[in-house]
């Protein structure tokens, strides 16, 4: 699925990935742990194509796409998505519009029809209920005065409504309560299946309670220094970074 | 002085506000007029107090010097000022570095001066510099020009009080990395208006900020603030209240030239109306090309607050001293920005004196 | 918010920097000799068969246009116009007598309002617009007509009017814009040709939007239409008007005069939609637009609203303003002004407070991309007599690029101790991370900036009626294409 080899990346000519590989497969839950600063977040937005960010090396195949030559909005509709730190508010564009747009712009590249108005409605009550996101919320313009949860609820209501094939979770446990990480979690374990991948970026081992991972990584440095399964994260939860990165 | 440039006049013969009374950027301030109040009265005030505070400097402290080469210098745009040129014309010119003297507060009394002024700085060291512009009667534009060095820093305290026509020019250039802190105080004045001319170097802050209250005719304050390089930072901020048929007028231009990205530049006129026979004409602008930038205005005019006077008299407070606190808390927001305590202190104390 | 979607849709159906209107339709026309002299105005009043008064009306005016300098007091860019290089007038021949029933026009220009999307045909009008279309200088058809007369409301062209209704045209015209206003005003004054008349009666709400769609089509033409509502006591009507134009190399000229007036307790609503052509990238071409509307509140308690989205142009000098002489009257303005490529546009409005507790609501986005220029001049004068007025006004103005330019000039002027005047601006670019975020769900960056700007101006399409607004949102995105690299 996605096959990252020796990457780096800067960005203002600094180099924050420096050297990093990294292999999903199909089906795979991976998660990726480090203390502040490591190249976190930075290694979401390379993968997103965020702009400012420049690849010096290395390389990352995407069922079998070199991902890096990819436009942003082609990254996501050839199904990798980006589920915020911080979501970002854009005053003006009710909820419920950015959701049929960005599905319409899915299908679109698909080749397929537009979504039928009343499939649509459907479709995001049904999702939005799993969630416990109220209509009322939908109407509202986009982010804008969310709460923190709600944003973040918000974020997996978009996955869930695209569908990605490989998702990037970056601290969607910040700033939830405990409430609201049960019902993200589960929202992110009901989309788990065979043909599907997920990357997610934390802090703590407090959100891999809630999805359990295959596979642990460490990330110190702009660099993969430990990898292993759930215990690792178990393991760093009672020793700390600097410690596990000693040992690494 | 004959030696003129093209330029120049032009602006003295077909941009003479005081002939010509559309023009733009002289619309509110009607220089052609001549007013004479009944309230006006010559009542000069006492600053030995400043003096104990202050360096004051003399006319000796001055050396002569030649500032024809000013006169183009804001020759690009449509926006230029007949103050600057007229004065230059008019008038011989003296400079002062201010690094020469070591006291922390230094003070001029323009009054003493027929000159124009240029003042240059090149030190970081904090220094206050008093500008006392006061009981001036004359339609005569004069110039006060400031140039900061690089990394250099300097705070102005302009007193301008109990003029009957007092017109002036004064432009700050600074280079970069420069700071300046510029506060008017204005109150009794008969005819007043002062321009200013900024151009910032690169990661420069301004701040330029003013009160004026109890004037009896015009009180007038334009300014044009150049950003003219990256990461520039200019904080404007005039308050007024006009009772008495007077006017205030305030027009202010933010200038964002292509190159100068990461402007932040903020700019607000507050009036206070106290009566209907008053005037508050405001004319706050922006005119960016740079589009990575963070540029606001705000204006507004009102009267004071019913609700709170009402709250005041509930308190046993009466009508005319509840009014005067409001005042004074609305303009000591100004004076709060000055960074020398003692000036600080003493401008206050002026502020509780004249209202 | 289907709307926008459509908006979407649309930018993806279109060729990049296509002006959607850019067809002309190829009809015999009378013309005007060229050129601009007494003659000229002369010609176009005999032309409409106008009786003397009127003639005079517009002699007079001509002497005032000749009298006054041109207005130069906004931040634009106008080539010297030579008003000598202009027809005045232009006439499909077909339409010398004036058609009796939409079967008797010529199917060439029917087929020009079908392209425009114009639903000029009766079965369309169904939906509720009743069209004043004016095709260049004469009205060609007025819709609806028979509907609204029952209900006493006058609905023609105002070269009708100066025939039946003398008396109203009178009174009325000119009584909000004098002559001697300026210079474009006189000129529109003596040589106006056509344009729109509405007199809606004491008490009665206007059932329908009323609308007229306008178009410049012969070469050369200089299009000054004159429109002129009245509402009455206790009256409601709205108003909807379009512009577009075909492509053509040459500057055509654009000088229209606008007048509102709204008696007591009355209403009127006023939206327009404006896209003339506004010239190739390079500047070439394209509609100057000097547009004089005012609207006076004639009344206590009654209302001007105007709501402009101007996306064409290749010079745009309009201000919508309200004079709120009746005490409690109030006045408002919504404009979305877009200018991309070398386009220019000075446009903003004017608050005069006159009556007592009057209120004004000022609400102005401008977008500017490529190396367009784009102003806000705006006034706000609270009068001495004014009391317990206010205004609020909110300025924001966004730049995508870093070519164009973004400028705000509001004269705030309060002699009213009583009163509140609040004015904020802000300019900003195109937020980044917002594009991002857009992106990174898919959409490509022409959409992601339709999307984004279509949302900073929500709060004045909102103010459009339907129709118009589907409209609307289209022509944002559209006339943002080519913006990002």
């Amino acid at each position: 699925m996605l096959n990252i080899k020796d990457l780096k990346a800067s960005i203002e000519d600094k180099q924050i990935i420096k050297g990093l590989d990294l292999s999903i497969n199909k089906g795979e839950v991976h998660a990726l742990m480090g203390p502040n600063g490591s190249g976190k977040s930075t290694l979401s937005y390379v993968l997103s194509g965020k702009e400012g960010y420049e690849i010096d090396s290395g390389s990352v195949d995407f069922k079998g796409k070199n991902l890096l030559e990819l436009d942003v909005d082609e990254r996501s509709n050839e199904g990798l998505f980006l589920a915020f730190q911080y979501p970002m508010e854009i005053p003006g564009v009710q909820t419920s519009f950015f959701l049929k747009t960005a599905i319409n712009a899915k299908r679109k590249y698909q080749g397929l029809e537009e979504i039928d108005a009343l499939e649509f409605a459907k479709l995001v009550k049904s999702k939005a209920e799993e969630l416990s996101i109220s209509p009322d919320m939908l109407k509202r313009d986009l982010n804008v005065n969310y709460s923190g949860g709600e944003k973040k609820k918000q974020e997996i209501l978009q996955m869930s409504l695209l569908n990605p094939e490989m998702a990037i979770l970056d601290e969607t446990d910040s700033g939830l309560d405990i409430d609201a990480l049960k019902i993200v979690s589960e929202g992110v374990n009901k989309l788990r299946n065979e043909n599907n991948s997920f990357l997610v970026i934390t802090h703590y081992q407090r959100l891999l309670n809630y999805i359990k991972p295959d596979f642990v990584h460490i990330i110190a440095d702009g660099k993969i220094v430990k990898s292993g399964n759930f215990s690792l994260a178990l393991e760093l939860e009672e020793k700390g970074y600097e410690e596990i990165s000693k040992t690494a | 002085m004959n030696n003129l440039s093209s330029h120049g006049n032009k602006i003295l013969n077909d941009f003479n506000p005081f002939k010509n009374f559309k023009l733009e950027n002289y619309k509110y301030a009607q220089l052609h007029k001549d007013h004479t109040s009944e309230n006006f009265s010559d009542s000069s005030y006492d600053y030995n107090e400043l003096l104990k505070i202050s360096h004051n400097l003399q006319k000796t402290d001055f050396e002569e010097t030649d500032l024809s080469s000013k006169v183009d210098k804001w020759n690009f745009n449509s926006i230029d000022s007949y103050f600057r040129v007229s004065s230059l014309s008019n008038r011989s010119s003296l400079t002062l570095n201010l690094d020469n003297f070591s006291q922390e507060v230094l003070l001029v009394d323009v009054n003493h001066f027929s000159e124009n002024i240029s003042f240059t700085k090149n030190s970081s060291k904090n220094q206050t510099l008093i500008l006392i512009t006061s009981n001036i009667s004359n339609p005569k534009p004069r110039s006060i020009f400031f140039d900061l060095a690089e990394n250099s820093n300097l705070e102005i305290l302009q007193l301008a009080l109990s003029n009957n026509k007092s017109f002036i020019y004064f432009e700050i250039n600074q280079s970069d990395f420069s700071k300046m802190n510029f506060i008017t105080f204005q109150s009794n004045n008969n005819h007043i208006r002062n321009e200013y001319y900024a151009s910032l170097g690169e990661k420069c802050e301004l701040n330029l900020l003013g009160l004026n209250f109890k004037n009896n005719f015009i009180n007038d304050n334009f300014s044009y603030i150049q950003h003219s390089k990256p990461s520039t930072a200019s904080n404007e901020i005039f308050k007024s209240i006009v009772d008495n048929g007077a006017i205030t007028n305030f027009q202010g231009k933010i200038y964002v030239d292509p190159i100068a990205q990461k402007t932040d530049g903020y700019q607000m006129s507050r009036s206070l109306l106290l009566d209907s026979k008053s005037k508050a004409n405001n004319k706050p602008e922006l005119e960016i090309y740079a589009d990575d930038v963070k540029c606001s205005h705000g204006s507004t005019v009102a009267k004071l607050s019913q609700n709170q006077i009402y709250y005041f008299k509930t308190r046993g407070i009466d009508e005319q001293t509840a009014k005067n606190i409001l005042q004074k808390a609305f303009l000591v927001e100004i004076i709060e920005s000055l960074q020398n305590k003692e000036i600080k202190d003493f401008s206050k104390k002026l502020l509780d004196n004249l209202i | 918010m289907a709307a926008t979607e459509q908006t979407i849709k649309q930018v993806n159906n279109l060729g990049s920097n296509d002006y959607k209107y850019g067809f002309s339709t190829e009809i015999d026309d009378i013309k005007s000799p060229k050129g601009l002299n007494e003659d000229t105005v002369k010609f176009i009043s005999a032309q409409k068969n106008e009786p003397e008064w009127m003639l005079e009306w517009r002699l007079n005016a001509f002497k005032v246009f000749n009298k006054l300098p041109e207005p130069n007091w906004a931040k634009l860019n106008i080539p010297k116009i030579n008003f000598q290089d202009y027809y005045y007038y232009s006439s499909p021949k077909s339409l010398k007598d004036k058609p009796k029933s939409l079967d008797e026009i010529d199917p060439d220009i029917l087929k020009t309002y079908e392209k425009l999307g114009i639903p000029l045909q009766e079965q369309k009008l169904l939906s509720g617009v009743a069209v004043d279309a004016v095709f260049d200088s004469v009205s060609v058809a007025t819709t609806y007509k028979k509907q609204l007369s029952d209900l006493g409301i006058i609905f023609c062209s105002i070269s009708e009017a100066i025939k039946t209704y003398p008396d109203l045209i009178k009174k009325y015209l000119g009584s909000v814009i004098p002559v001697s206003d300026h210079s474009f005003a006189a000129l529109n004054s003596a040589v106006f040709t056509d344009g729109s008349f509405v007199y809606i009666p004491e008490g009665v709400r206007c059932p329908v939007e009323l609308s007229t769609y306008f178009r410049i089509n012969a070469i050369n033409t200089g299009q000054f239409e004159r429109t002129l509502i009245v509402a009455d006591k206790d009256s409601y009507v709205s108003y909807l008007e379009g512009c577009t134009a075909p492509m053509r190399d040459e500057n055509q000229l654009h000088a229209a005069n606008v007048e509102l007036i709204a008696l007591e307790n009355a209403e009127i609503k006023y939206s327009t939609v404006q896209n003339w052509y506004p010239g190739d990238s390079e500047g070439k071409g394209g509609i100057y637009n000097f547009v004089t509307k005012r609207g006076a509140c004639r009344g206590n308690n009654s209302k001007i609203s105007w709501t402009q989205v101007e996306t064409g142009s290749a010079i745009t000098w309009k201000y919508p303003s309200c004079i709120l002489q009746g005490d409690n009257s109030k006045g408002e303005f919504y404009s979305v002004a877009i200018t991309n490529n070398r386009q220019q546009a000075d446009t903003g409005t004017k608050m005069i407070h006159i009556g007592k507790n009057t209120s004004s609501k000022i609400i102005s986005k401008g977008i500017s991309a490529g190396y367009a220029n784009n102003t806000y001049r705006g006034l706000v004068n609270i009068h001495s007599k004014a009391s317990k007025s206010r205004n609020f006004t909110q300025c924001d103005s966004l730049l995508i690029g870093n070519k164009c330019g973004a400028h705000t000039v509001p004269y705030i002027e309060s002699s009213n101790s009583d009163s509140m005047i609040e004015h904020e601006a802000t300019t900003s670019k195109i937020n980044e991370d917002q594009l991002f975020y857009c992106m990174q769900r898919g959409l490509n960056s022409e959409d992601a900036v339709g999307l984004i700007v279509n949302g900073f101006c929500k709060e004045v399409l909102q103010h459009l009626p339907m129709e118009f607004a589907v409209e609307a949102q289209k022509l944002v995105a559209i006339s943002l294409e080519g913006s990002v690299g």
